[in-house]
């Protein structure tokens, strides 16, 4: 039983770090299509969707870790409750935004509102989920 | 109208996010003998919740095209908010007054950012 609760803890982890990956993969790509210039315009002609490739592969990469990432939250919302992973998974609004900052290609502005604002989140996100736990006890 | 993106792609993700649970939940409770995620893979549920988070992923790509993800990303909190709002006014739920001061400081947070 110990065994298996520690095996959900580490899904628990992999989940979190490939969900952080993956948003900003998926930067990375939208950033590649402002660079390029393009427009989104639904639908895009052929020579337009040639032009995505670049972008695409980033975006593709990102929903790669996002779905390897889904699989394993599922995996572990089997063995742990929400009041538990919850607050854990928004450890991943941290992660992104230290990658945010510290990737050169992203480098993105370093605001202290911004890390105020994460701050009260993971807070929020903690007493919510503490509030849940006595609950279900 | 990057606010009411947001919000309709946290609509469809977090409306994934549910359905994922209940599909989680459901294979968790099968005989153990299949392979979890032969389990995961037959419930419906784990189908439409890839139909709501493909939804709400596009709708999100737009969102990152027009602002930063460490901006944008935060955001995503407004789900859970958006769980327990439901709860309290669909399934009639009492919400305690700790849970309060929780969605408060999350409310908080997300102003913050918001002006950031």
């Amino acid at each position: 039983m110990k065994n298996s609760s520690y095996i959900g803890m580490v899904f628990i982890g992999i989940s979190i770090l490939l969900s952080a990956i993956a948003q900003l993969l998926m930067k990375a790509g939208m950033l590649v299509l402002q660079e390029q210039n393009i427009v989104l315009v639904i639908p895009p002609t052929f020579d337009e969707v040639v032009l995505f490739i670049p972008a695409l592969t980033w975006v593709l990469g990102g929903l790669f870790c996002y779905s390897v990432s889904v699989l394993c939250w599922m995996r572990a919302l089997a063995q742990h409750e929400l009041s538990l992973a919850y607050p854990l998974l928004s450890l991943s609004y941290a992660l992104v935004y230290i990658g945010a900052v510290v990737w050169p290609r992203l480098n993105e502005t370093i605001s202290m509102t911004r890390i105020a604002g994460i701050l009260f989140i993971f807070l929020g996100v903690l007493v919510v989920a503490r509030t849940g736990q006595k609950q279900t006890e | 109208m990057d606010h009411f993106l947001i919000l309709v792609s946290i609509f469809f993700t977090t409306a994934g996010q549910l359905l994922q649970k209940i599909a989680a939940t459901k294979a968790a409770a099968m005989s153990p003998k299949s392979h979890f995620l032969k389990r995961i893979l037959i419930q419906h549920e784990t189908w439409w919740a890839f139909v709501s988070l493909a939804v709400g992923t596009i709708l999100w790509l737009v969102v990152l095209y027009r602002m930063e993800v460490s901006k944008a990303f935060p955001f995503l909190s407004i789900g859970l908010v958006l769980v327990i709002l439901v709860s309290r006014y669909h399934l009639k739920e009492i919400i305690s007054d700790k849970r309060w001061v929780g969605l408060g400081l999350i409310g908080t947070g997300i102003v913050l950012i918001s002006q950031s």
